[in-house]
């Protein structure tokens, strides 16, 4: 080790501690080609030394074994501002105390003591679970003591040491605040802070302004309940701020501007809520608001300053948080919370806010979480298998020798790899895709003399024996979860390992009926079956893919085959999915299903349109990329920050027009908008208002109409790409300078279903109008004119850390005429049921479709 | 005698390091039973002692600091070697001092294997090693050993936790 390979170890530490457990061997690796170093930083970050290692020991020997009054001083346990405190014993009761002693060398005069005497007696009076209880007074040939309940347990300075030093939770030492990183972290915080605030109300109540609030003497017990010491006693106002430079003593940050000033006549019981705020500010960012080299500095900070914004320095502390702290942090102490147990209010309001959120996951979603994180290893797959069933058909056209043999290869490799239950399941439709390429170039029977024996026949063989193994067992497990014999945990258990054995099974095998008839998969999983049509109505060859949504980001994950169409009842877990049909003769078409409990038997028919390649005709092209949601303070809280990978795609220059929407309602026979029952004659209101949005349509007449077309809706992330671009413009044209677009209506009453119609046709514009608003890539409207449903999912989310997803509800964007007025931006997610009922007249859509399928 | 990570070879450092023996020393046996032994007091002591002396120009309290608290290390050390090769306590040491011995071995966890990897650490963070004299021998708090060594308290925090680590790894 030289200083040169110890600096590198020490950036590679940082850099370990911030990577997840997870990823942090990954993150090393790819950071340094070094493996011995490499080896080295994870030996050190696994390393948990004791926590008294390197910590010096104290041993104050003129006082210990001294008695003072009742007590018999045991060991030093701290040192606080003015004295130092032991264990000691209470001999006439027999109980172990905590005894703070002054320093006898400190000469007080008698106003001082009288004083010290009269503010102990003061906390003395203090009962309250979050104050350290005063037990007794005392003096003794000039010391003077107090005497207080002892707690097990470390101060909030020692645990922000902790934390800073990203330490983490460590298994030889009890558990007192969780990591940083902890999804429980804030919560907890809140409630310390929230106990301490409470305490702090008993004491004002009692007339007791405890003047010295701070990290050091706020003590946390195992049970992470905390306690307050040293009430009005550490800091004597007359020796002036800066007197004393000893550790722990004086310490400015945390005194409130009042205090600062010494002016001692106006401070108060609020400069205790200031400092509470501090030590919350401290909390959530591990920096305090003002720092300086010396004490001068700080307090200049106190009095001049603004502290910087908490959400700047981690953006994972909830809003709420962030603004109690500024409240309790006010300069002027009028405009701070007026009492202490209003901050524990507010702070009691944000955690019942975490409590409601949060909600136990049902069996089913977690079987459905479990079969989502399945997908995505096999979704990884998809793309290669659509390419190996494009070249079969070619190779099959060819005829070519070459291919057979090459695939004999293959097959003849593969089962000397291993068992196929063994191989990665995208190894395993790979194989079968093999398979069938190989049987259509040379059809079973077709075998030539001097050939080798059939290597496709082997693998079948295997497939099959290995077919018939998942039946075996995916029945045993069902058997034994129907035997009431056994307990209720065990037959659960069987049952969830026995269907997903065998849905593991339908997976691979997709075409195997009896294996669904095994399960029973209809009763308890949902099914799909999908079919194509060609324009004659008749079936045509199509593949059925299914890309799970990601609730959270509204992004979509990659390709999972489940067959050829016509694709019969397919057991799929539930969720939110994307189902794409490739046609063989080219095009594509994809749905958006939800199935699950409410919706049990999902049919879908992809149309093939005569001229697919015509569908984008029009339409905005966005490449892929990897985009971040905006940061908005009026815009979906749930999506803030994420970061989607986007795959290409197409959105609609406009908003979908009445005299589209009447092309489909002709054509398929669909409902009509809502409104149009008003409208005495559809012709005239067509010729009139046919290049207006259409609106009166729900949300699965939205996602009809695109189906129809050959689209689809477009995801929250892909209409706030193309809204704002990839550096989330807060408006759509490139340069705000006055506002555009239709937005400047002011809001106004409707009066019922024709008073919203009339808004409607008096305040709608044309959807190719406005042309000044427009985005660089000539999108209309997005902002403005009437809101636009998008194929997302609605989540509740009250901060990032707990969302909670709504199945009947989705998002749309884009405000209406009026949203200025409401106070909208274009990113304001409104909220819609999925059903015809919950339409609205200022509420249209447009359509998108990807790229690649 | 052990060594002492400050390089300055002056004769006055010598002079230094027996005067705080001999303190050291005299604790260990005097009646006296009213200061706290630790490195801080030394180096109050010596400071006071040597204070005036033409060739202490230039020895502001760090420094003293930092030398007392190595001397503190190697007064362990020298005492745990000791005792190893006598098999039991010296004769003569005072119960109290067993008892601050006993509380360093035990934070130590190996006091000899603690002082070795010291040596080693000195070589290529000798900020650390200092670091480690002064809270741990010396006594001093972690903002005091952060104003000595001239950095900020949370740059300490943080060089300290790899420093504390990289130790117990070393010493195991």
């Amino acid at each position: 080790m030289n200083p040169e390979r110890w600096g590198e170890v020490q950036r590679l530490f940082a850099t370990a501690l911030e990577a997840g457990e997870a990823d942090r061997e990954r993150v090393l690796r790819r950071e340094c080609s070094d493996e011995g170093l490499v080896q080295d930083v994870l030996k050190l970050v696994a390393a948990r030394p004791a926590r008294e290692f390197l910590v010096p020991p104290r041993l104050s020997e003129a006082e210990s074994g001294r008695r003072l009054g009742d007590f018999h001083l045991l060991e030093e346990i701290g040192r606080g501002g003015m004295g130092v405190v032991y264990r000691a014993r209470q001999e006439s009761l027999g109980r172990t105390v905590a005894v703070k002693v002054l320093p006898a060398n400190l000469t007080l005069t008698q106003r001082q003591v009288d004083r010290f005497q009269r503010e102990a007696r003061a906390a003395a009076r203090l009962h309250h679970p979050g104050i350290v209880s005063i037990l007794t007074v005392g003096e003794e040939k000039g010391t003077h003591y107090f005497a207080m309940e002892l707690v097990e347990g470390r101060s909030l300075a020692e645990e922000l040491v902790r934390l800073r030093a990203d330490l983490g939770a460590v298994e030889d030492e009890p558990a007192t605040l969780p990591g940083t990183r902890e999804a429980d972290y804030f919560a907890t915080v809140a409630d310390i802070v929230r106990q301490a605030a409470d305490a702090l109300q008993c004491a004002h109540e009692n007339g007791v302004v405890h003047r010295d609030i701070k990290p050091s003497n706020l003590l946390l017990d195992r049970a992470r309940k905390v306690k307050i010491v040293d009430f009005g006693l550490a800091r004597d106002e007359e020796q002036g701020v800066l007197a004393t430079t000893r550790e722990g003593a004086g310490t400015p940050h945390y005194m409130s501007p009042e205090q600062a000033r010494s002016q001692s006549r106006q401070v108060d019981y609020r400069t205790d809520i200031y400092s509470l705020g501090v030590v919350l500010y401290e909390l959530l960012t591990l920096a305090r608001p003002f720092e300086g080299t010396t004490s001068r500095e700080v307090i200049d900070g106190i009095l001049g300053r603004e502290p910087a914004r908490i959400r700047r320095l981690n953006r994972r502390v909830p809003r709420d948080l962030e603004t109690i702290c500024f409240k309790a942090m006010a300069r002027s102490p009028k405009e701070r919370y007026r009492t202490a147990a209003a901050m524990a209010q507010d702070l009691g309001r944000f955690l019942a806010h975490e409590a409601i959120v949060a909600h136990p996951p049902s069996a089913l979603q977690v079987l459905g979480r479990r079969a989502y994180r399945h997908r995505v290893a096999l979704g990884m797959v998809g793309v290669g298998v659509v390419a190996l069933v494009l070249g079969a058909s070619l190779a099959f056209e060819h005829r070519d020798r070459r291919r057979l043999s090459e695939l004999g290869e293959e097959l003849d490799a593969a089962l000397d790899q291993g068992r196929l239950r063994d191989m990665p399941v995208a190894r395993v439709f790979q194989l079968r895709e093999y398979v069938k390429e190989y049987r259509s170039l040379r059809p079973q029977g077709e075998v030539l003399a001097a050939e080798p024996a059939d290597p496709a026949q082997r693998l079948e063989q295997a497939f099959d024996a290995w077919r018939r193994e998942i039946l075996e067992e995916g029945k045993a497990d069902l058997a034994q979860a129907r035997d009431k014999g056994k307990p209720e945990g065990a037959r659960e258990f069987h049952l969830l390992h026995g269907l997903q054995t065998l849905l593991h099974g339908s997976y691979i095998f997709a075409d195997d009926e009896e294996l669904r008839r095994a399960a029973a998969l209809e009763s308890v999983f949902p099914t799909l079956s999908v079919q194509a049509l060609g324009e004659d109505g008749r079936q045509i060859p199509a593949h059925v893919y299914l890309r799970a949504i990601d609730v959270l980001t509204s992004g979509v994950e990659g390709k999972v085959p489940l067959g050829a169409t016509p694709l019969a009842a397919t057991p799929v877990r539930p969720g939110y999915y994307r189902v794409v049909v490739v046609f063989e003769s080219g095009g594509f078409r994809e749905f958006v299903c939800n199935p699950g409990p409410a919706f049990l038997q999902i049919a879908l028919v992809a149309r093939r349109l005569p001229n697919e390649a015509a569908v984008t005709e029009g339409m905005a092209r966005f490449e892929a990329a990897t985009y971040t949601l905006p940061e908005d303070p009026k815009g979906a809280l749930h999506l803030r920050d994420r970061v989607v990978d986007l795959g290409g795609y197409y959105l609609d220059r406009t908003e979908v027009s009445n005299a589209e929407y009447q092309e489909f309602v002709a054509a398929t026979g669909h409902a009509q908008p809502s409104y149009w029952k008003l409208v005495p004659d559809l012709e005239e209101f067509l010729e009139r208002y046919g290049d207006h949005p259409v609106v009166g349509v729900g949300w699965k007449d939205a996602v009809a109409y695109a189906e129809w077309r050959g689209k689809r809706l477009p995801t929250a992330a892909e209409w706030l790409r193309g809204a704002g671009g990839l550096e989330n413009r807060p408006v759509p044209y490139a340069a705000p300078g006055e506002v555009r677009g239709n937005v400047l209506v002011p809001h106004g009453p409707t009066g019922g279903e024709e008073g919203a119609w009339k808004r409607y046709l008096d305040h709608s514009a044309p959807v190719l109008s406005f042309e000044d608003a427009c985005t660089p890539e000539g999108l209309f409207h997005m902002f403005g004119n009437v809101l636009e449903f998008t194929e997302s999912m609605m989540v509740e989310a009250l901060d990032m850390d707990h969302p909670v997803p709504r199945a009947f509800d989705r998002i749309a964007f884009g405000g209406s005429w009026d949203c200025v007025a409401l106070g909208q931006s274009m990113r304001t997610p409104t909220y819609w049921g999925i059903g015809s009922l919950h339409d609205s007249y200022r509420l249209g859509f447009r359509c998108a479709k990807s790229v690649e399928p | 005698m052990g060594t002492i990570i400050d390089e300055d070879p002056s004769r006055i450092l010598g002079e230094l390091y027996a005067e705080l023996r001999v303190m050291a020393d005299g604790l260990m046996r005097d009646q006296r039973h009213d200061s706290v032994l630790q490195a801080t007091a030394l180096a109050n002591e010596a400071f006071l002692r040597l204070s005036g002396h033409e060739c202490m120009e230039g020895w502001d309290r760090s420094r003293i600091l930092a030398v007392a608290s190595a001397a503190m290390r190697n007064l362990l050390v020298d005492r745990a070697r000791a005792r190893n090769r006598l098999k039991r306590s010296p004769k003569g040491e005072r119960i109290s001092f067993q008892v601050l011995c006993l509380a360093y071995e035990d934070r130590a966890v190996n006091l000899l294997a603690l002082h070795d990897a010291l040596e080693r650490l000195s070589r290529f963070e000798p900020e650390m090693a200092r670091a480690v004299d002064l809270r741990f021998f010396g006594g001093l708090s972690m903002q005091e050993t952060a104003d000595c060594l001239k950095m900020s308290l949370r740059t300490l925090e943080r060089r300290w936790e790899l420093a504390r680590r990289w130790l117990m790894v070393e010493i195991g």
